[in-house]
């Protein structure tokens, strides 16, 4: 599902994130990726989601190579995949409801499948009964349960989730990663990155290490899940 | 792409940030007013213009000497000229009676005694440029029994040049105010965008294309502008009504003489002209600023 290939990635102010990566992950396949701050954790979701292109090397998710994406197939790429960030980036504005069916609307789903579909996905994270409530009474946890209903409405084959329990304290996130885990469940590729250790040992599944750019272990190849 | 979803979308932006909003309608419908203005002092202008040229006639003094087949043939001759639309004949009499009935005039020919004044041929041309009528005077002073040409002379001419000159004025400062109106709006627009980056940056990441998003923001632009239009309108009519009423009332000046009023088909034309161009701005004005916001 997802290639990178010899990846270097330099930013502008010549901050070096990522060296010679090269990864793969499986169709279906529940991968979390940890490393202290400015590790390049979120630029290895940035370059999936082609929120950015690598300097060198080549990235290649849903057997496309991003780079040589053209900017009209770009959203259709994107709705391919859902996306969790830390900061939630939810619209005050919307209710909860709302906020989920955005996503709909983008596909082009209209009427009653979008109320259908936003129940299933507000059941799945657990908030039904908050759903035209606006965000801003929402607490960190449900506000991140939202983003994640908002992520999953459209069953995406790929779900990239980057820090989604920072904000959180360590129950509501735990809580998080169940749901994530459950989002495995209907085949749906995961890939988590998040820098708490306790999480990633809880969760036993395969993680990456990575340090100032460079993967520095695999626990999956190591012990396996 | 659902219609109504679209719609909706502009409709929420349209209540949601209120301040932003206003600044953004009343800019427009001052952007607007201006326009609508100009527009109105165009068509005065425009009309003063016809009017004067109406004004003006050329006038043929016959000599003294003329006789009436001579003056007949001068006439049929001038009215078979193309560029001519009617003759009128004044007798000596005539031309006495058109002169007594300014008072003081009537004491000077008293003292006078007898009618000085000569018989003449009005004539109505049909093209009244400078160079027209001027081609015209030097082809009527060559015929027969003619004694003097006159069309106002300089007077007119410099009335004519003048107008010329105000239509190019007035031209040239609708244009100005098209374009400042232009760029008014389309930085008011850029503000709200730029206040909706967030959303819009959401929207790019979940997979909306770039129509999807640049949708609710031209329905917007459009309905601003529209909306700014009819306000523009509308002020324009109070202000004029108020300016019409006070002038009569206090200074004892009549508006409407000086500016002939629109017709209601003139009017309406204006209106939507105006609501128009409000609806042109808006459209662009979004275009303009979303498409700087997706880098386009």
């Amino acid at each position: 599902m997802i290639q990178f290939h010899h990846v270097f990635m330099t930013y502008q102010n010549e901050y070096k994130a990522l060296r010679d990566v090269s990864l793969e992950i499986d169709r279906g396949e529940f991968i979390m990726v940890t490393g202290p701050s400015g590790a390049g954790k979120s630029t290895l979701i940035r370059l999936v989601t082609r929120e950015i292109l690598p300097t060198k090397g080549q990235v290649i998710v849903f057997d496309q190579n991003v780079a040589k994406l053209k900017a009209v197939q770009l959203p259709y790429f994107r709705r391919k995949m859902g996306v969790v960030f830390q900061n939630f980036r939810l619209l005050y504005d919307r209710t909860v409801a709302e906020n989920v069916a955005l996503t709909l609307h983008i596909l082009g789903t209209t009427g009653r499948t979008i109320t259908r579909e936003v129940n299933q996905a507000l059941d799945r994270v657990g908030l039904t009964r908050k759903k035209n409530v606006k965000p801003w009474h929402l607490s960190g946890g449900e506000m991140q349960r939202v983003v994640l209903a908002r992520a999953i409405v459209h069953d995406p084959p790929l779900l990239l989730a980057d820090e989604p329990t920072g904000n959180l304290d360590f129950a509501t996130g735990w809580e998080m990663m169940q749901l994530l885990k459950q989002v495995t469940e209907t085949g749906t590729t995961v890939f988590c990155a998040t820098h708490n250790l306790n999480f990633i040992q809880k969760m036993k599944k395969r993680t990456l290490f990575l340090d100032k750019g460079v993967i520095h272990g695999d626990r999956n190849k190591l012990h396996g899940n | 792409m659902a219609i109504k979803f679209l719609f909706e979308e502009a409709f929420r932006s349209l209540f949601r940030s209120k301040r932003l909003n206003m600044i953004s309608l009343g800019a427009m419908s001052m952007s607007l007013m201006a326009l609508g203005l100009v527009l109105v002092l165009n068509v005065g202008i425009m009309e003063l213009a016809d009017f004067v040229e109406d004004k003006i006639e050329i006038v043929l003094f016959l000599t003294e000497d003329a006789k009436t087949d001579e003056i007949s043939m001068l006439v049929t001759k001038i009215q078979d000229h193309p560029q001519v639309i009617a003759v009128y004949y004044i007798s000596k009499q005539e031309a006495l009676e058109e002169f007594s009935q300014d008072a003081a005039l009537q004491d000077l020919i008293k003292v006078l005694g007898n009618n000085p004044l000569p018989s003449s041929l009005r004539i109505q041309l049909m093209e009244k440029t400078p160079e027209n009528v001027k081609r015209f005077i030097s082809w009527l002073k060559n015929l027969p029994g003619v004694s003097e040409v006159t069309y106002g002379g300089g007077d007119a001419d410099r009335l004519l040049k003048a107008l010329q000159f105000v239509r190019l004025a007035v031209l040239i400062l609708t244009a100005s105010l098209v374009l400042a109106a232009m760029v008014i709006i389309a930085n008011i627009i850029s503000l709200m965008v730029y206040a909706r980056e967030a959303e819009i940056d959401i929207m790019r990441m979940i997979g909306a294309t770039n129509g999807f998003i640049r949708g609710p923001f031209l329905i917007w632009g459009v309905i601003q502008g529209a909306v700014g239009g009819i306000l523009a309108t509308v002020l324009l009519y109070v202000i004029w009504y108020l300016l019409r009423y006070y002038s009569m009332h206090e200074l004892g000046i009549d508006l409407n003489a000086l500016l002939p009023p629109a017709s209601r088909d003139q009017a309406l034309t204006g209106a939507g002209l105006i609501i128009l161009a409000g609806c042109f701005f808006g459209f662009v004005g979004s275009l303009v600023s979303v498409g700087r916001q997706l880098n386009e």
